[in-house]
């Protein structure tokens, strides 16, 4: 069980991803790391086949992507907050329950587990439309995770989230990782890259390291991974 | 797709304005049709020009016509002040329509060509003239003078009534006189024949009957092009002969006191639940693209299909309250006529609003943003409005009316007005039905397929 992702290019009207290929095993959390308009987020939207890749492929857990059954399997929480605001917040989380299948009791359960995770039980009830923009994005962390999804692909799910929560939706990630999930997270946060075992470094199109964490941080001179970027851009100009 | 449609409906039911506008909306508006077109108490003033009138028809008829509109209770009756111009004293609002002479004829003048002050006006000269020569030579050349100061607004479409006349029972000359008349298209009828049955079966526009009492015309329906120009026809064949001093007309469904709104209620209706169905459904779904939920959606496992179902689904359970809501309104508070069974006029306007949903998820779909759902609507929607009955269909020119066939809201007219005015069963609506249920599967194939594609993008 596993993410193949198979030397694919995907160009809009210039090459936005260019032969990239990585694998994420079973129990593994790989961070997608790099400036935006690296190609993070499209990167992301070609494993979940929500983009035509023009060559290559892609294989979830043995399947060719896109698959439409494949989705049961797979929990998506894109950049853009993509939440029904003219509903609450335990509607919406009962909604896309609903289209994953989930009968009603475990949907209550599971709404309610995952309220109290992202320390949103207070606010169930309340419309999404007030909601602060973190509580959006807890919400829809809580969306993405439903389902108890084998495989994650979330796209900057801690930006705009307070430094205390933020530690405990990355613990929660580690907890999963060690459940067997497979995770792959983007951010444009170095520090948060740290907290992750392997890390990609997403530049231009093309992943230009992708190493344990600890063995790229050895790489630099004074430990921050930007080094490795400027390093990169430097010898592009060069 | 029980959740998708679960989520339509509580969206919708969270959102207080939207019901008050889904739901009151259209009683409102029907409400308001029905104030406007409904019956009113208004009486029209009308003049007379006394001394051309005396010149004419001599001092005894003319206090006898006089009489007659004083006492005509439908209509304010005054004497225009001698020396004063008709057209200025119509323009400057002293009188509704002035009533000269030119020749032998009477001439009304009236600002503007507004019906339902014109048949007031008509109908008091008709009662006034009648009694003012009995058995007189009078014939009914009142209907066809009519001249206007302004232009008029609507010219009637050169379309040629078929006119049919019971042969034997008309003077001979008459007869002569309408079978060369180039402006309507004459039949022979029998004597024998059944009229009623004769126009239902589209035979004719209008059939004309002379009896000792005067002429009698039936026609299908009340349609003010067409009672003029068979109006026209006759005045123009019984100038010179005398007849009856009675001319009537019947009509087959619906009588000629009924208000404009008993007329055009059906249609009223059907464009109201489609327009605001259209709406609603139309912004959902541009909705869930504007704030990114589409894409969402699309990545969960959820089919086209049960997006599709969904949707209609839930915007299908409040077509089914808007369209319950709106016939018991109109049955019930405002008396609407109602000649058939109100079950069938609501399955009709049920998929009319279901049709609605269909065309609005469409548009919504292809649609990036509201504002090019809105720019569907002078496109999509206002020729609908044209084709679903506001205009005769078979008095368009240039077989224009092969266009209404496309328009889904004709069937659903024309199914409703069978239904309300003529009172036909289901074993004559059926086909409009079965059109509409066709129409429905169409769109929902086309939607399923655009939906499908938005998913592999």
């Amino acid at each position: 069980m596993n993410i193949q992702v198979k030397s694919i290019t995907k160009a809009f009207n210039k090459t936005v991803l260019d032969n990239v290929s990585l694998t994420v095993g079973e129990g593994e959390m790989l961070c997608l790391l790099g400036p935006s308009g690296a190609g993070k987020t499209t990167l992301i939207r070609c494993i979940i086949g929500a983009l035509k890749i023009n060559s290559g492929e892609i294989i979830i857990g043995g399947t060719h992507v896109p698959n439409r059954k494949l989705m049961y399997n797979i929990g998506f929480m894109p950049q853009e907050d993509a939440l029904y605001n003219d509903l609450t917040g335990s509607s919406n989380m009962e909604y896309f329950g609903g289209l994953y299948g989930m009968k009603d009791k475990e949907l209550k359960k599971r709404i309610n587990e995952l309220l109290i995770m992202m320390d949103l039980h207070e606010d169930g009830n309340k419309m999404v439309s007030n909601y602060s923009g973190g509580m959006k994005k807890r919400l829809s962390l809580a969306i993405a995770l439903m389902h108890n999804p084998r495989f994650l692909l979330l796209d900057e799910p801690t930006v705009g989230i307070d430094p205390v929560l933020r530690k405990t939706i990355w613990n929660k990630f580690n907890e999963l990782k060690n459940n067997g999930c497979c995770l792959i997270v983007s951010t444009h946060v170095m520090d948060e890259a740290v907290k992750c075992e392997r890390c990609a470094l997403v530049y231009g199109g093309k992943i230009i390291y992708d190493d344990k964490t600890q063995n790229l941080i050895a790489k630099t001179q004074n430990g921050s991974l930007e080094e490795l970027f400027f390093m990169v851009k430097g010898g592009c100009e060069r | 797709m029980k959740s998708t449609a679960k989520r339509i409906i509580k969206q919708l039911l969270y959102d207080k304005r939207a019901i008050i506008v889904m739901v009151l909306g259209p009683i409102l508006l029907i409400t308001l049709m029905f104030l406007l077109l409904g019956k009113t108490d208004y009486k029209p003033t009308v003049a007379l020009e006394k001394s051309i009138a005396r010149q004419v028809m001599g001092s005894v008829l003319e206090e006898n016509f006089e009489n007659n509109l004083a006492h005509n209770n439908k209509i304010e009756f005054s004497v225009m002040p001698e020396n004063s111009d008709a057209k200025t004293y119509v323009e400057d609002k002293k009188a509704d329509a002035v009533i000269t002479f030119k020749g032998q004829d009477i001439n009304i003048v009236m600002l503007e060509l507004v019906g339902g002050k014109m048949t007031i006006v008509t109908d008091g000269l008709k009662a006034a003239s009648n009694s003012a020569a009995p058995g007189n030579s009078m014939t009914i050349k009142y209907i066809n003078q009519i001249s206007l100061p302004a232009k008029p607004s609507m010219s009637p479409p050169n379309v040629v009534p078929k006119i049919a006349l019971q042969i034997g029972t008309a003077p001979s000359a008459m007869e002569n006189f309408l079978k060369t008349d180039k402006d309507i298209d004459f039949i022979s009828l029998s004597a024998e024949a059944n009229i009623t049955k004769f126009i239902q079966d589209g035979n004719a526009d209008a059939v004309i009957e002379f009896s000792t009492d005067g002429i009698k015309l039936t026609m299908l329906k009340m349609d003010i092009n067409l009672n003029t120009k068979v109006s026209d026809a006759i005045a123009k064949a019984s100038k010179d002969i005398k007849i009856g001093k009675n001319s009537d007309v019947t009509i087959v469904h619906g009588s000629t006191d009924e208000s404009a709104f008993d007329s055009l209620a059906y249609y009223l209706l059907g464009i109201l639940m489609f327009f605001l169905i259209f709406l609603f459904a139309g912004i959902s779904f541009v909705r869930e693209r504007t704030t990114n939920t589409l894409e969402r959606l699309m990545r969960t496992p959820v089919s086209s299909f049960s997006v599709v179902g969904g949707y209609s689904l839930g915007f299908g359970f409040f077509a089914v309250i808007q369209s319950i809501l709106i016939i018991l309104y109109s049955k019930f508070v405002l008396n609407t006529l109602f000649m058939g069974q109100w079950w069938l006029a609501m399955l009709i306007m049920l998929l009319i609003a279901i049709v609605a949903v269909m065309m609005g998820m469409f548009v919504s779909v292809i649609s990036k943003s509201e504002f090019q759902v809105v720019q569907a609507i002078p496109i999509l929607i206002i020729p609908q409005i044209f084709f679903a009955g506001l205009i005769p269909v078979d008095m368009l020119p240039y077989h224009l009316n092969i266009i209404s066939y496309f328009m889904p809201l004709y069937y659903g007219g024309i199914g409703l007005k069978y239904v309300m005015v003529y009172g036909y069963g289901l074993d004559k609506v059926w086909p409009y039905i079965l059109t509409l249920v066709g129409i429905i599967a169409l769109l929902f194939i086309a939607n399923v397929a655009v939906v499908r594609k938005i998913r592999r993008s």
